[in-house]
């Protein structure tokens, strides 16, 4: 069969996805890669339009359907698969590969899904094989995580079905169209499904739980696809409804927050994601073309920069087997590569000039200035403060400076390098020349981020960040321990529910069926042993030698009194003879 | 940190103050925050500032807990 240029990307995926296992071992790798640059390659030609349909039953499902804001997503996802699988190159475990590009068939299925039925079933492969990417690591750990994870995501499919289903019964169609007006339940079940995933608060746990516990290469897909596809479904279907920016600033900081009371490194990047898909939401919210091509453009950016700094703490993780603040340290002198690949995504979240974070951040702050919700904008500018001191001071400054804690890092697998060099410098092309993604967003671009009032106020806000660091230094050193969050809410009373449904209610069960059990006992022994009426003795031990006196005191008593009677019966016979 | 990033991080700062009070403000976007002197200076020396010590408060009233927080029965 020909592939032509119209051929669904998210199908190529999965064909590859179900290939790919059957492939010799060491041919797989490059396989991995294959696939996603053959995805990327048709997303890049896909003209604007529908280009599959099929009928099921009564409707008309449309599986793939592109236009300018699902192209920009999809080439996103299949770029960041091509880099993920780079960086998972050493990786020879064919299910953790192939679970990477069906976590990225999904998406992709989501991106160009032109009704709610396709968009479900895509949605739904995604859920998966992320699970699996977060076991795959092994550890008693991830293994509770994942299925809290999983849990959560079967929660939120299932809210959103239900907002499908009743959508479809109250409109009769299925195809995807703007519920930002609706305001009927299935517009509100929607929006709570999507924004399960989106990692709104307060349904954003999982996240923050899940990430760090993932496999190394693993968190690297994680970080891309669940959220943003979360965010591209906001941007189709909710623009503009209001609540989006208060949930979104929300977000962001609260994002901030948590990442700075982390000691993981890849919790701290996992609450950075919640914080910065903050910005996504909030543009979704103000639904501006500014704001949308915002925060699409942010999205693309956010993913090569998160998926980068995802990469720098794996390695960290893969050479060092650690990644807690508090025993990490001093690794800038044995890890000088890595850590300038991190720096280049840490200046990139951070919004540092030249840097792409820079020329996407500020589309939806300048958005959300331009709508006139002037606190939503300097509560975003606070966020990306705390975005700066966590991720670009806080976590660097502890891992490959501070105290040296003697660790001797392996040299990672050279793949690692590559895909980090590419993260890397799309980071910077961005940065350095903002038309290439400035072409790709879904409206016309009117914003120039190169201002000189833009460059003097974010140079400020960062260089005296910097200071209020340095001065506090000593303060921010990362701590044992955890934080709770609202996973708090389901973790803790689980052991009270498990107590109350399975522990008590099993050792009521236990005791009854002990009772009766012992109950049958005796009854059979009493069959087997009427005796035990008299004696009372318990018929757990029961001997035949335990009775044997009083049988014999019986059989005694018998033959003695057929002694008597036949010794009476023999002096009558003597007597009344005569 | 030594003399000479010292001497780089006073001069970059002085720079950046210098060039916001040549800025002209557009009078388009007049707001209130661009009447005070230096005030996305201020805006991330402060903000950096409230940020560690209210998430540290935060964290020192009920969040932080210990390791085994969710294993110990």
């Amino acid at each position: 069969m020909p592939i032509e240029a119209t051929f669904p990307p998210a199908l190529i995926m999965l064909a590859g996805a179900i290939l790919l296992p059957m492939l010799p071992r060491n041919c797989r790798s490059f396989f991995s890669l294959f696939i996603p640059l053959l995805a990327l390659g048709l997303v890049w030609l896909a003209p604007s339009g529908t280009h599959l349909t099929l009928k099921l039953m009564d409707y008309h499902l449309v599986i793939y359907q592109v236009d300018r804001l699902s192209r920009v997503f999809g080439m996103i996802f299949a770029l960041i698969t091509v880099i993920g699988c780079l960086f998972a190159f050493h990786v020879k475990e064919a299910a953790k590969q192939t679970s990477a590009l069906l976590y990225s068939a999904g998406a992709l299925g989501v991106t160009f899904a032109g009704d709610f039925i396709t968009l479900f079933v895509f949605w739904e492969l995604m859920s998966i094989p992320s699970t699996y990417l977060i076991w795959a690591r092994g550890t008693k750990e991830s293994h509770k995580a994942g299925m809290r994870y999983l849990m959560f995501h079967i929660f939120g499919g299932g809210l959103l079905f239900a907002g499908i289903l009743i959508h479809t019964a109250e409109t009769g169609g299925i195809l995807i169209e703007q519920l930002t007006a609706r305001h009927s339940l299935s517009s509100w079940l929607i929006l709570a499904g999507v924004a399960l995933n989106a990692a709104v608060i307060p349904l954003h746990a999982w996240l923050s739980d899940a990430y760090p516990k993932a496999t190394v290469t693993g968190a690297v897909f994680l970080s891309a696809l669940t959220t943003k596809t979360a965010v591209y479904v906001l941007l189709r279907v909710f623009p503009g409804l209001e609540i989006l920016i208060a949930l979104g600033v929300v977000m962001t900081l609260y994002g901030i927050v948590f990442a700075f009371l982390a000691n993981d490194i890849r919790e701290i990047l996992a609450y950075h994601i919640i914080s910065q898909v903050g910005y996504m939401v909030a543009g979704a919210g103000i639904g501006t073309e500014l704001a949308i091509n915002g925060a699409s453009a942010h999205a693309f950016s956010h993913i090569l920069y998160k998926a980068l700094l995802f990469m720098g703490a794996g390695a960290v993780l893969h050479t060092t087997g650690k990644s807690k603040l508090t025993e990490l340290g001093g690794l800038g002198k044995r890890q000088p590569l890595i850590l300038w690949l991190y720096m280049i995504a840490a200046f990139s979240i951070s919004g540092f000039p030249l840097f792409n974070g820079f020329i996407s951040k500020s589309m939806v702050i300048a958005a959300a200035g331009e709508a006139h919700y002037n606190i939503a904008m300097l509560l975003m500018l606070l966020a990306s403060v705390g975005t700066f001191l966590s991720v670009g001071l806080k976590l660097p400054y502890a891992t490959w400076y501070g105290e040296n804690r003697g660790l001797s890092p392996l040299p990672p697998p050279r793949n690692m390098y590559f895909a980090m060099a590419a993260a890397a410098f799309f980071c910077l092309l961005h940065g350095i020349m903002p038309g290439l993604l400035y072409d790709m967003l879904p409206y016309q671009v009117h914003f120039a981020p190169y201002t000189f009032p833009h460059l003097v106020e974010t140079s400020q806000i960062l260089i005296f960040t910097f200071a209020a660091f340095w001065i506090f230094r000593k303060k921010v050193a990362g701590e044992v321990g955890i934080t709770l969050d609202v996973d708090w809410f389901y973790r803790r009373p689980a052991r009270w529910v498990q107590r109350i449904f399975l522990e008590d209610l099993e050792t009521a069960f236990n005791k009854v069926e002990a009772l009766s059990m012992d109950i049958v006992g005796k009854l059979s022994l009493l069959s087997k042993n009427p005796m035990l009426i008299f004696t009372k003795s318990g018929g757990k031990y029961f001997s035949p030698d335990t009775y044997r006196p009083a049988i014999q005191t019986l059989i005694v008593l018998v033959l003695f009194s057929f002694v008597l009677i036949s010794f009476w019966g023999l002096l009558s016979h003597l007597i009344f003879v005569k | 940190m030594n003399k000479l990033r010292w001497a780089l991080l006073v001069v970059s700062a002085v720079i950046s103050l210098a060039a916001g009070f040549a800025t002209p403000h557009d009078a388009a976007h007049e707001e209130w925050w661009n009447r005070i002197p230096a005030f996305f200076a201020l805006f991330g020396f402060i903000g950096c500032i409230v940020i560690i010590f209210f998430a540290k408060s935060l964290g020192e009233l009920f969040l932080r807990k210990r390791e085994d927080y969710y294993d110990a029965d």
